[in-house]
């Protein structure tokens, strides 16, 4: 595989990559490196992946395993600065309050929902991997993805539709008094 | 029911592909309407956000590596034809050496060996050691070598 081949064919997963391995280091510094990281580890293994009949699972595979070392490695840790610039930035341009109440109680729902639940809906609504991509990491059969993505995402419809009905009424209430 | 909506009831069920999601989600976010979906989708597309020329960046540590291993490999080999070089030439050194040792070693033989039949020949012939006395008195002596 050549560089150009690698360019084309494997970095591009680092869009989806990202977001996934930020979640387990929430760090953008440690997220950039331990991408790169992982990205080094699939160029000194470009024969094999020559060779490999399923390019995709097997890129899959190894980012699963890599972030399972993550993982384990990762002591528990507040977000960074720059993320927390990058992720409120937005809201202070928009200078609403409304905003980022809205990205909270997102991430809060989001959170707290069970964990496969979590697991499938962010690789799916956040990352954008494919069904194939999310049963190699997770395990799951297909059929079981997709009622399992659907009854996440309407679990998080409504929860966040719960948030925001409260918030209206607080909002009425606070304008009545 | 508008396509926004079939394509929301769609999306409930997981039945959209990666695509349609894309440009469902794209459809919501800018939509008038303040569908309770703006602020999830929303959400997803920050979360997705990746750091600006991340993959240039990854592009460029993967060159730095790919060149690494080159120089890495191209330093090996002038190492290995330096020492290959040292190898022949003390070898050559030493076989020049031991001819040298050895043509010194024959010449010197040749000079002893010359030297040795040189004072042999000037020696006086020694004196037979076994002699046969036939016959001894005062007059005469009748000796046989």
């Amino acid at each position: 595989m050549t560089t150009d081949e690698f360019k084309n064919k494997v970095l591009p997963y680092s869009v989806k990559l990202y977001p996934m391995l930020f979640r387990i280091l929430k760090n953008e510094e440690e997220t950039r490196d331990a991408l790169q990281e992982l990205m080094l580890r699939l160029w000194k293994r470009k024969k094999e992946l020559d060779n490999c009949s399923n390019q995709s699972g097997y890129i899959i595979t190894m980012a699963r395993n890599y972030s399972f070392d993550l993982l384990k490695k990762k002591k528990p840790e507040l977000m960074d600065d720059a993320h927390e610039y990058r992720l409120f930035n937005k809201e202070a341009e928009e200078t609403s309050q409304d905003v980022k109440e809205k990205f909270y109680e997102v991430r809060k729902v989001i959170d707290n929902l069970p964990e496969r639940y979590r697991t499938v809906i962010q690789l799916r609504d956040i990352d954008g991997f494919s069904f194939e991509e999310i049963k190699q990491m997770t395990g799951y059969e297909i059929a079981n993805l997709r009622v399992i993505l659907s009854r996440a995402r309407q679990k998080v419809k409504q929860e966040v539709e719960k948030i925001y009905n409260y918030d209206t009424t607080g909002k009425y209430a606070r304008e009545i008094l | 029911m508008t396509l926004l909506e079939n394509m929301l009831g769609k999306y409930y069920k997981a039945e959209t592909s990666l695509e349609e999601e894309k440009e469902l989600k794209s459809a919501v976010i800018n939509d008038a309407e303040q569908l309770v979906e703006q602020k999830i989708f929303s959400f997803y597309q920050e979360e997705a956000a990746v750091p600006q020329g991340l993959e240039s960046d990854l592009f460029a540590a993967i060159e730095k590596e790919s060149n690494k291993k080159k120089g890495t490999r191209r330093r090996l080999y002038s190492i290995i034809s330096a020492t290959a070089m040292v190898v022949i030439v003390l070898s050559v050194f030493l076989d020049v050496k031991t001819k040298k040792k050895t043509k010194l070693e024959d010449q010197f033989f040749v000079m002893e060996q010359a030297l040795f039949q040189v004072s042999e020949s000037l020696q006086p012939t020694q004196e037979q050691d076994e002699m046969l006395v036939l016959w001894v008195d005062d007059d005469v002596e009748i000796i046989i070598n």
